[in-house]
């Protein structure tokens, strides 16, 4: 079953989704960003590379409106995320590095207690309907999410986001500790997403499910955006010894 | 999007909470504290209840006594009736027959707090066998080791574990889920960290208020020890309304420590220290800082003034010389008219009766001021915590606080002192003239005013519980206020 995706002006399908000018983020002494551009439109899935530390998360903390830019600016859907978070996350879905559900709750309670905090009043069928959409078997969607590895958790965050109908879905390393099956899994249901018109950001250091899921990738350095390449023009390990040749500047 | 309405929200946090093995793990324990504390409150009152009844009929029986008494001897005998075997004689009759008491009796509402009660009596005869020099005569103390805990009282479980209950229930909301990552969940849907506090705090305050104020109506009813309410019901719905508040207060405290965002187990460290706080060390100092504004005279020196007391009136000189001048005093002319009046026993014994409780007046006085602003400072002392706020208004409303029993007392002396002047001149009287009403007959038969003679007019402090408990609402309400006010100013922000 496919969620419908509500019709939008033309004019702001035009607009990007998701506009990030020249954003800086400094944790006392450290500059975590330094000047970040990123524009993200309809449909685009862009793929955030770098190390550990890069400033990955930090920029989806911007995002979500958790952290203030301290020089700059961060609009989702034209609306300014410092001032407004609230607003700006009502068309962003968070897929967190680790998702994290109430154990006690089954997949179905948490997708409803998560949409509930959205404001949406899901029904319990229509709940089976998005967990099977997002990938998550049936006979798994009514059992505790104790029981739930790191890929069942995430497709309920995925059903959380198809709920959501959001324009923006941000994820966060969300292939690490997936097994092969499960991330190949995965991209497809981030492609089909994409297809639909929502925009991905994600945060990632896989340069194989780059290539295979993202439109653009972005390196991350010096807390902007050096690189900005279509990943089907290059091939696997063309990608990473760019990958590694930004790293050693970093270092360097 | 739509903003996620608030009822909705509440309710769904409310399931949560349901869910949880925990919540009714906390309820049953509750229920059984409550229920236990019930019923040893309403054990202690219904024996409160049997010695007043018990006391109430010993008074009886003595006036029924002595009637019979009269009707016996008002016909004429050999048989010889010695004063302190004739209680119709005004002095035989006050001496050693006559059962008063002053009682304490139980406020409807006194299963809620044991307060004084275990170490302060419900009811004192009044003697005039011996003179008292104390009226706080404590009795049966009973193990050392309880009295240091407090009794296991509703006033202990609610103002002690209900909070302790509460910390359990609402402590970790928010701060667990900061910890196991659900919070970024929460936080990276379109809502403010006000509302998702608002309804998780909201959702655990319906449920703790409901659990403790409907467990403490099923105990009560369950342990069917509520006098009838007459009159007292605005006091029980104050009272419901404050303990309903000082859950709520918690519950605020627990949001406070939540907004800090630094984890479950720092949260509930941070709460149990601030119940501690709160609870014991708070008390305590208000305890020693009473010390300090109402310091208690010396005892040693009021029982060193009552044995120099009994010492000068014991040496016969000096006892007559005392017993002279009062007669003197009381009738200017006995000296004419019946020069052995001084050696008359009632007579010394009235006349020392009267020289001990002047000479111990002052020491009286002392101590019924110092009761007096011991008590003043307790109720001014005790706005300053939350848990001695409640406990306060508890043992008013049980009628069972330090104040009660220091008017009790007091009043306790009055009444001996006004059944004293309700005899003297009877007694005066009669030993003026200390011949037989009846020719023949074996008993005096110059007294008959069994029903004359006055009675303890118990207080029941109903204006004063019910001042109490919304002095007592309207404090932990402020306080409940503050703390959140406080919440929702930190609460701008979900934590990055
Ligand atoms: N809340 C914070 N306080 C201080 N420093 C932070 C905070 N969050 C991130 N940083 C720092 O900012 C830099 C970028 O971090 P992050 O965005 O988490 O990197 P990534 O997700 O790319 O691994 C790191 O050096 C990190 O130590
Ligand atoms: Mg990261």
């Amino acid at each position: 079953m496919h969620i419908e995706q509500r019709e939008l002006p033309q004019a702001e399908a035009d607009n990007p989704v998701l506009a990030i000018r020249a954003a800086v983020k400094r944790f006392g002494a450290r500059t975590a960003l330094n000047g970040l551009d990123l524009t993200l439109r309809a449909g685009e899935v862009f793929a955030l590379l770098g190390p550990n530390g890069a400033g990955k998360t930090t920029t989806i903390n911007l995002i979500l409106g958790f952290l203030k830019p301290d020089a700059g600016a961060v609009q989702v859907c034209g609306i300014e995320a410092g001032s407004d978070p609230v607003g700006a996350r009502g068309h962003v879905a968070y897929i967190p590095e680790q998702v994290a559900l109430y154990p006690g709750l089954s997949g179905i309670e948490n997708l409803r207690y998560f949409a509930t905090l959205a404001g949406l009043d899901l029904s319990v069928d229509a709940s089976r309907r998005l967990l099977t959409e997002a990938g998550l078997p049936e006979e798994a969607q009514g059992r505790p999410a104790a029981s739930y590895s790191k890929g069942m958790r995430q497709k309920v965050g995925i059903a959380v986001a198809l709920a959501r109908q959001a324009r923006l879905l941000l994820l966060d390393e969300p292939t690490s500790g997936l097994d092969p099956s499960a991330a190949a899994d995965f991209s497809v249901t981030v492609r089909h997403a994409a297809e639909r018109g929502t925009a991905v950001l994600m945060a990632t250091h896989d340069l194989y499910r780059v290539r295979e899921m993202a439109d653009r990738v972005g390196v991350l350095s010096r807390g902007r955006i050096v690189e900005d390449i279509d990943p089907k023009t290059l091939d696997h390990v063309a990608l990473e010894h760019l990958y590694i040749e930004r790293l050693a500047e970093i270092t360097a | 999007m739509s903003v996620a309405r608030f009822p909705r929200l509440l309710g769904a946090e409310l399931r949560l909470i349901l869910r949880e093995r925990l919540t009714w793990a906390i309820i049953a324990a509750l229920l059984a504290a409550l229920c236990l504390a019930a019923w040893t409150g309403a054990d202690r009152v219904a024996r409160e209840r049997t010695a007043i009844a018990e006391a109430a009929d010993d008074s009886e029986r003595a006036v029924r006594e002595a009637r019979a008494a009269h009707e016996r001897y008002a016909k004429p005998s050999p048989i010889k009736v010695n004063y302190w075997q004739d209680p119709t004689d005004a002095f035989g009759f006050m001496t050693y027959f006559m059962a008063a008491y002053a009682v304490k009796p139980p406020t409807p509402l006194a299963l809620l707090a044991a307060g004084q009660s275990d170490v302060q009596p419900a009811v004192t005869k009044i003697s005039f066998g011996f003179s008292t020099v104390f009226d706080d005569t404590a009795y049966e103390l009973g193990s050392a080791a309880r009295l240091k805990l407090g009794p296991f009282d509703l006033a202990f479980v609610l103002v002690y574990l209900v909070p302790l209950a509460v910390i359990a229930l609402a402590g970790t909301r928010l701060s667990a889920e900061q910890d196991s990552g659900v919070l970024r969940m929460i936080a990276a849907q379109p809502v403010g960290p006000r509302r998702v506090a608002a309804a998780k705090f909201g959702a655990v305050a319906l449920v703790a208020v409901t659990g403790v104020v409907g467990g403490t109506g099923l105990a009560l009813a369950l342990a069917g020890g509520l006098g009838p309410l007459a009159g007292w019901e605005t006091t029980l719905a104050l009272l419901a309304a404050a303990l309903a508040t000082y859950v709520m207060l918690w519950v605020a405290v627990c949001a406070l420590v939540a907004s800090l965002w630094r984890g479950a187990v720092a949260a509930l460290a941070i709460l149990v220290l601030t119940w501690a706080g709160i609870t014991m060390v708070l008390p305590t100092g208000l305890g020693i800082a009473l010390d300090a504004l109402a310091p208690m005279p010396s005892r040693i020196a009021a029982i060193d003034a009552s044995r120099q007391a009994q010492a000068l009136f014991s040496t016969a000189e000096k006892g007559a010389r005392i017993t002279a001048a009062w007669a003197s005093r009381k009738v200017p002319d006995a000296a004419q008219h019946r020069p052995a009046l001084v050696e008359a026993p009632e007579i010394k014994r009235l006349a020392r009766d009267a020289f001990y409780d002047e000479a111990l007046a002052d020491h009286r006085e002392s101590w019924h001021e110092h009761a007096l602003a011991a008590s003043a400072w307790s109720r001014r002392l005790a706005l300053l915590s939350p848990a001695t706020i409640l406990a306060l208004a508890l043992e008013t409303a049980a009628g069972t606080d330090a104040g009660r029993h220091a008017d009790f007392l007091t009043a306790g002396g009055a009444y001996r002192r006004r059944l004293r002047t309700f005899f003297e001149p009877r007694i005066l009287a009669q030993a003026m003239n200390p011949v037989p009403v009846c020719a023949g007959c074996p008993a005096r038969l110059g007294f008959d005013a069994y029903d004359a003679v006055p009675a303890f007019e118990p207080a029941i402090p109903r204006a004063t519980a019910q001042r109490e408990a919304l002095v007592a609402l309207g404090c932990l309400l402020a306080g409940a206020l503050l703390l959140t006010a406080l919440t929702y100013r930190r609460l701008t922000e979900w934590p990055s």
